[in-house]
């Protein structure tokens, strides 16, 4: 996956903020740690087509949280409530983001996530390709 | 009679997508400390195509308590939409400013304001980040 390189791009004013193509698509990234909140934007469109709030369904900081097995017999998924907070609640997009939480640190999160989820097409080949960016750059 | 009907939809529709294709530009985003008579505030601006977020917040303990949308008018007949996505629902500083530099800037906000403001500091805050915001709105 290539990384796309704005020129006009002068101040950054976010922790991680960055455009990947992921498939035919450029994707834009941007991750950004709050006190109480993570805020991650993952979009494909020119603004944001949804926003989830993905809480964690045991809440302790301690490592004692069920961790995500990603093996297709064993396949466990880490417990997540989500609430769809603006755009049309699908059950793609829900998916898509409990994938993405399985397959990246963001397993681990003590806090709860405000997520954005915006893929022109989504399948399992786009999804992991957006796993594997953010496992690189979280 | 109807076979030739369904091949007139099909073409429609193929037509469509193109139509839909958009520039492929990525986002922007810009970010500074304002010191507002000893308040000191941290606000980041996100710039998508064809909205922006404005994050703004205590310096240092930066959180996302509220935020509130808002969207222009279309047309002239001066009514712009705008709610509350999270957060108390009642004096919501998040939702008043994305309908206000919503209408100013003619372009859809998202708005997270963590500060509370009492009315001797109000307007002196909403004004400053007005004209950040003003100077910075387009990249």
């Amino acid at each position: 996956m290539e990384e796309i390189i704005i020129p006009s791009e002068q101040k950054i004013g976010f922790q991680l903020q960055f455009n990947c193509k992921v498939g035919e698509h450029v994707t834009k990234f941007v991750v950004h740690r709050f006190t109480n909140k993570y805020m991650v934007l993952i979009t494909q469109y020119g603004a944001l087509p949804n926003l989830y709030m993905v809480q964690f369904d045991a809440k302790d900081e301690r490592a004692d949280r069920i961790a995500p097995v990603n093996l297709s017999e064993f396949h466990t998924s880490v417990p997540v409530t989500m609430k769809c907070l603006l755009g049309v609640d699908k059950v793609e997009v829900r998916a898509g983001i409990q994938f993405l939480i399985n397959r990246t640190q963001l397993s681990r999160s003590p806090i709860e996530i405000i997520f954005c989820l915006g893929l022109r097409d989504m399948n399992g080949d786009i999804l992991k390709a957006i796993a594997n960016i953010l496992d690189q750059k979280l | 009679m109807d076979t030739v009907k369904i091949g007139d939809s099909n073409n429609g529709s193929n037509n469509l997508p193109t139509e839909l294709e958009q520039e492929v530009t990525g986002f922007t985003s810009c970010g500074t400390n304002l010191d507002i008579k000893g308040r000191k505030l941290t606000v980041r601006m996100l710039r998508m195509n064809s909205a922006t977020m404005v994050i703004i917040s205590p310096q240092g303990k930066e959180s996302l308590d509220e935020m509130g949308v808002a969207f222009p008018s279309l047309g002239n007949c001066g009514l712009s939409s705008s709610t509350t996505i999270f957060g108390s629902e009642y004096a919501s500083n998040s939702q008043r400013l994305a309908e206000l530099w919503s209408k100013r800037h003619k372009r859809q906000f998202i708005v997270c304001c963590n500060v509370q403001t009492n009315d001797i500091d109000g307007s002196l805050v909403e004004r400053s980040l007005s004209d950040w915001i003003c100077a910075n709105v387009q990249a």
